[in-house]
Order: structure tokens, then C-alpha cells, then sequence
């Protein structure tokens, strides 16, 4: 369930080979070759609704499970929700582990998430034996068919469309579902499988094991849920050995998580090993007190009306009860969960020039992808903002504390300037290169009149991620003269430089502080209040260089440049302030929401 | 009157590009709120303030503040007219 790219890459091998399979046992047991093909068709038709979900939400899905998973019990019921509209705990599971990558959610509401999933995915026995058993297939599943092709041909409509592939997808479904039982019920006259039926706990072991196997082998415990439940109600498996079976199809579930995790990164593992730790606890229980738990199936079948002899019905009460009861028992220490897999699985910190948010597979959802990126620009901006700082020779914490900007400078970094070019190629240009591409090919997937929003903001992302590169390579324009000029004999061009240093400890302060401040008004008047005083700056530097020039206090070539660096001083500050619009301002109102240039002027002007 | 306001604004729901539209609007209304608050207690904190330097400060944060809520009032015009 964890990897759904793994589970992707298998579950058309597997349909092709079961279809293979009741080919060649067609001539020989047509009846076993009707349930391989049912299992098949049940499977194309899981395909189709997790697809045409996936089409019909566009993206609204994975927004309600970033907004509303903050609290395990909101994330336990989101993710139980969620599942039971998708009818897909692996479409589910892949977002999951998007946002864990993309840091959009924490572990424990990526744990609370599947833990509700893990309720959310017994909707399928209920799905199953309360509609697949009793509507008449051949009345029902081929008209949802015949729509489902007939919709996409005459409304374009990519919603329309969803919901075609779900019409197709419940179709195939209940289809597979006909043809199982009726195999079943063929299969009966010759065969009886309920001959093998085993009593005892040794029954339970041997049945939870044929279970769990049956949904390696498939890659799908609805499947087997689906298998289980019509044999069941052809009476081809006892109700007991049924209820092992479901138990089994839990198990199998985690098995082929932990196999897929092997190959995942970190939070791909920790996710794995926290469901395969909920369901071995969730099994274990279940097999403890599978004849209490049989007594309140019965008890609560007499109070929900289900008859008594309607075993279907009661397996999938079992089924959601005992997932439930797992998850009553686990999700108080799900706090303790999260401290076990931090240990047990380290993140191996990401190189400092990777990027750290960028996950191919959220490349198909917009909302989330756009998310990353403008989380990776940050990662770029606080590389970059490392580099500026010590580019000029002051320590990153005196900046951030209260410090008088005379004393910043007066406490150097190093002895000696850094080599800004080294740093830029180590800690700048592979990840920015990464956003670009990233934000290229996302934009791939946003080609749609709903989208439009999305690639004008990944535009402006893609600016904001070279306005960072620019003010970095300005730095090191602008580091070339301080070097020269900071021990300078003469104090006028030294003042001068110490003055540009100055300035840009103060935007950069300002910068800096953004981050952590949550209310609009003031980072935008923050920008605003930055982008006046870098005028005004620049300004001022001309106004006193043309003094020192008058004056004969500095040389021709000091002069020209202390010009050109008081130009690097005010796009560095340019670059910046233009950058934390983007990333900073919400994007709803960051579209040139800082004052103008002209309004500026007009404002120095009458001072 | 009423019936066809109800029907605006539940156009204006299903239609994305409305809702983007009609959020923006609230959003920068709620900004020039905000600022003018600032502005009116920067106002009054001038008043309590004895140093020149303080005061031309805390002046210059007005003057600043007005040109955004000018910036700001301007978009939201241009956002009504489209």
C-alpha cells in the first residue's frame, strides 16, 4: 500500500498474468477460469475509479488532506473520508509520502492519515456485499459502462471525464464481482472448497496465512476482500475461516509495503514500518479475541438490522471493526511512534547544494508541486542570505540579534573574505538549476484554463529564484572593492564602503525577520519601508560621492568605483526585496503590491 | 433584488476565476485596513515622542504607510473596473 509507484508497476503484470492464467484453464476448469477473470476486471476497475478520481477532484483531494490533517484525530478522520469516497488506499498513500517529502505534513499526521485510510479501505466489503451481492449485474454494471465511454465523447469537461472513469471503474468492479460469484456457484456443483474449511485456532493461523499470501500475490486486499466475501456468500469458505481471511488480506497489505519500502527513502520506511507495526498489532488482536469480536459482530448485526444468516455482510462489519479497534489501540502513542521511527530511520542530511523539496512524484499535482518549489526557493534564499552575509564579512548572528549595524561590522567572519565563487557553484547553482527544471516540467501538468494562476505564480517563482542567484553574484562583484578598499589608507573611501556594508545589513535585517512574521500588513510594509530606504540609499551614495569628488578627497578611480558598487548595493537590494515579495507576500496579493518607484520618487522628492 | 444576488454569488462559486478574483479584493481590503490602523497608532505614538530624530522617523513610517495604502487602494480600483 505505502509505495503506489511500486504497486503501479505491478498491478498490470498481475492483471495480465491472472488473465493469462484463465486462458489456459479456460478448456480445463472454465469455473476457476470465470473467478480469475472476475479478480481481473475488479482490478481494471479499481484502476479506472482511483484514475477518475484522481481527474474528477483536480487537486482538491490533496488540499483538503494538507488543510485538514493538523490534529491526529482530524487526520485519522480525513484520511478514513478520503478513502471511502477514493475507494483507493494507494492513491491515498502516495500523496502521503509527497507531502512528507515536500514537508507539507508531519510523520504523525502522514501515520494519522493511513491509520484512517487503513478504516476507510473496509468501505470496499461493505461496497461489496451490501450492492456487488444483491444488484442485478447485468441490469446495473453495463449501462455505468456504456455511460462511462458514451460521457467523454459528448462533454469535454475534464470533470465530466472523472466521473466517466468512475462510472467505468464501479462498473468493472461490480462486473468482477458478478463473475466471481457466479463461478463460485458453478464451481459448487463439482467441487466443494468448503470441505477444506478448518475449525479451531489452528483454522484461524492456516486461513490468515492463505489470506495474507492471496494478497501478496494480487497486490490488492480489496481484491481479496472481494474474492473472500462472494465465496462466502456462495458458501463455498466458512464464516469463520472468512474472518481469518480478512485478517490475512490486512497482513498481506503490509507485507508488499514493506518489500516496496525497501527501495523508498526515509519517510517512504518510516510510514511503511508504522503501518506494517499498526496492522501486525491490529492482526495480533484480532486473532486474540476473534471469538469476542464474533460476539460483537453479532451483537451490533442484531442492532444495525443485518440478518443473521447474511455472513457478507457481517464479515465486513468484522473487517471495519477490528481496523477500528486497531486503531483505538495504537493512536494514543502515535507520539511515541513518530520518537521510534525518527531513531530508527535517520534522515541523511540532504547536501547542503541539493535541493531538498523536489519530489518527482508530486510533479503531477499543481497545488503541491507549487508548494515545494516555493519551499525550495526559500532553501535557496537561506543559502544564499549565508553567503551575501559572510560575502561582506559579518557573522550571521550578530545579524539576527539586536546588534547596533557599526558594531555587525566592526565583529569580521574571517580574516579573510570568502571565496564567494566557490560557494555559488557548491551551495547555489545545483539547486537552482533543480528549480528550474522542476518548475519546468510541473508546468507540464498545467495546461488547463485551471491552472493558469499556477504557471504565472511558478513564473514568478522561477524570477524569485534568479533574483537570489543575481544578488549572490553581485555580491561577489560588489566583494572584489571592499576587499581592496576596507584596509584602505584613505578613510573617506573607506568610510564609504563601510557605509554600503551598512546598508545592506540593515535590508538584509529586515529580510531576515520576514520569515517569522505572520501578519501581511507588516511584511509588506517591511518591503515597502525597504524598497524606500534603497532609493534613498543609492541616492544618498551619489549625493556624497560627487562631495568627496568636489573636494579632491578621493581619486578618479575610487570614485568610479564606489559608483558602480553603490549600483551592486541597490540591486542586491533590489534583487532581494522583488524575491520576498514572491516568497514571502501571499500569493493571492503579490502581484506588485509594494509601492512604486514613482510614488518613491515623489516621496524623496518633497523631503 | 435578492434572487439575483443569490444567483451572483452562487456563479461566483463555481466559477474559479470569480472566487480568485473576489478573494484578492477581500484580501488587499483587509491590508488597507490594517494599515490605516497602523498609521493612526504610529500617529498617536508620535505625539508621546520627544526626540526629533524618533519623530521624523516614526513620520517617515507614515508617509510610507500612506503610499501603500495609495498602492493598495489603486489595485483594489483596478481589480472593480476589470
Amino acid at each position: 500500500m505505502i509505495e503506489s509507484n511500486f504497486y503501479k508497476k505491478l498491478i498490470m503484470p498481475i492483471i495480465l498474468s491472472i488473465l493469462l492464467v484463465a486462458l489456459v484453464l479456460l478448456g480445463i476448469y472454465p469455473n476457476i477460469s470465470m473467478i480469475l477473470g472476475g479478480i481481473a476486471i475488479f482490478l481494471i476497475g479499481m484502476e479506472y475509479m482511483e484514475n477518475g478520481f484522481k481527474t474528477f477532484s483536480g487537486g482538491m483531494l490533496e488540499q483538503v488532506l494538507e488543510k485538514f490533517t493538523n490534529t491526529t484525530p482530524k487526520a485519522i478522520t480525513t484520511g478514513f473520508i478520503a478513502t471511502s469516497i477514493v475507494q483507493s488506499s494507494s492513491l491515498l498513500s502516495v500523496i502521503v509520502i509527497s507531502f512528507l517529502t515536500a514537508e507539507l505534513i508531519t510523520l504523525s499526521s502522514a501515520i494519522g492519515i493511513i491509520f484512517g485510510s487503513n478504516i476507510g479501505s473496509t468501505t470496499t466489503a461493505w461496497l461489496v456485499s451490501m450492492f456487488g451481492l444483491q444488484i442485478k449485474i447485468s441490469t446495473y454494471a453495463m449501462p455505468m459502462i456504456v455511460m462511462g465511454i458514451l460521457i467523454p465523447i459528448i462533454l469535454k469537461d475534464k470533470g465530466w471525464k472523472g466521473i466517466a472513469a468512475i462510472l467505468i471503474g464501479l462498473g468493472m468492479i461490480f462486473l468482477g464481482i458478478g463473475y466471481m460469484k457466479e463461478g463460485f456457484e458453478t464451481l459448487k456443483e463439482g467441487m466443494n472448497l468448503a470441505s477444506y474449511a478448518m475449525d479451531g485456532y489452528l483454522g484461524i493461523f492456516v486461513y490468515v496465512l492463505v489470506g495474507a499470501i492471496a494478497t501478496i500475490v494480487i497486490q490488492s486486499s480489496a481484491a481479496t476482500m472481494a474474492i473472500v466475501i462472494t465465496a462466502l456468500a456462495t458458501g463455498q469458505i466458512e464464516y469463520a475461516n472468512a474472518l481469518a481471511l480478512a485478517i490475512g488480506a490486512n497482513l498481506g497489505t503490509t507485507v508488499t509495503a514493506v518489500i516496496a519500502a525497501l527501495k523508498s527513502n526515509e519517510n517512504g520506511k518510516r510510514l511503511a514500518l508504522a503501518h506494517f507495526i499498526f496492522n501486525v498489532i491490529t492482526a495480533s488482536v484480532a486473532i486474540i479475541f476473534i471469538y469476542q469480536l464474533t460476539y460483537v459482530v453479532d451483537f451490533l448485526s442484531t442492532i444495525i438490522g443485518i440478518d443473521t444468516h447474511n455472513y457478507a455482510m457481517k464479515l465486513a462489519l468484522f473487517h471495519t471493526l477490528f481496523n477500528l479497534l486497531g486503531v483505538i489501540i495504537v493512536s494514543p502513542f502515535i507520539k511515541y511512534l513518530v520518537e521510534f521511527l525518527n531513531k530508527r530511520f535517520i534522515q541523511t542530511s540532504t547536501e547542503v547544494g541539493k535541493a531538498k523539496y523536489l519530489d518527482n512524484s508530486i510533479l503531477s499535482m499543481p497545488d503541491v508541486a507549487i508548494s515545494a518549489i516555493t519551499k525550495e526557493v526559500q532553501h535557496l534564499f537561506q543559502n544564499g542570505f549565508k553567503i551575501i552575509i559572510h560575502g561582506i564579512n559579518i557573522k550571521k548572528k550578530n545579524l539576527t540579534a539586536d546588534m547596533d549595524p557599526k558594531k555587525v561590522l566592526l565583529d569580521t567572519y574571517a580574516n579573510e573574505y570568502i571565496d564567494i565563487e566557490s560557494f555559488y557553484r557548491y551551495q547555489i547553482k545545483g539547486i537552482y538549476g533543480q528549480i528550474i527544471e522542476f518548475a519546468t516540467r510541473a508546468q507540464g501538468n498545467m495546461n488547463d484554463a485551471e491552472n493558469s494562476h499556477n504557471v504565472e505564480y511558478l513564473y514568478k517563482l522561477k524570477v524569485a529564484a534568479r533574483d537570489i542567484v543575481e544578488a549572490v553574484k553581485d555580491t561577489k562583484h560588489l566583494q572584489k572593492n571592499l576587499k581592496k578598499y576596507a584596509t584602505s589608507k584613505n578613510k573617506y573611501l573607506k568610510e564609504q564602503y563601510n557605509q554600503l556594508r551598512e546598508d545592506l545589513i540593515v535590508l538584509l535585517r529586515d529580510i531576515n525577520s520576514l520569515s517569522s512574521i505572520k501578519e501581511q500588513h507588516e511584511i509588506v510594509l517591511i518591503l515597502s519601508k525597504a524598497k524606500v530606504h534603497s532609493q534613498k540609499y543609492d541616492m544618498l551614495a551619489n549625493g556624497r560621492l560627487d562631495n568627496l569628488i568636489r573636494e579632491n578627497l578621493i581619486t578618479a578611480e575610487m570614485a568610479t568605483s564606489l559608483m558602480n558598487d553603490s549600483t551592486y548595493v541597490y540591486d542586491i537590494s533590489k534583487s532581494l526585496i522583488d524575491m520576498a515579495e514572491v516568497i514571502f507576500v501571499d500569493a493571492t496579493i503579490a502581484n506588485n503590491i509594494l509601492v512604486d518607484d514613482d510614488d518613491i520618487d515623489d516621496l524623496l522628492n518633497k523631503n | 433584488m435578492e434572487i439575483k444576488k443569490l444567483i451572483k454569488s452562487i456563479k461566483n462559486a463555481f466559477d474559479i476565476n470569480v472566487s480568485k478574483k473576489e478573494n484578492k479584493k477581500d484580501k488587499i481590503k483587509e491590508l488597507i485596513k490594517e494599515l490605516k490602523i497602523k498609521r493612526r497608532d504610529l500617529k498617536n505614538k508620535i505625539k508621546t515622542k520627544r526626540s526629533k530624530q524618533k519623530i521624523q522617523d516614526l513620520q517617515e513610517d507614515c508617509e510610507i504607510i500612506t503610499l501603500q495604502i495609495r498602492k493598495s487602494k489603486r489595485i483594489l480600483r483596478n481589480l472593480k473596473n476589470d
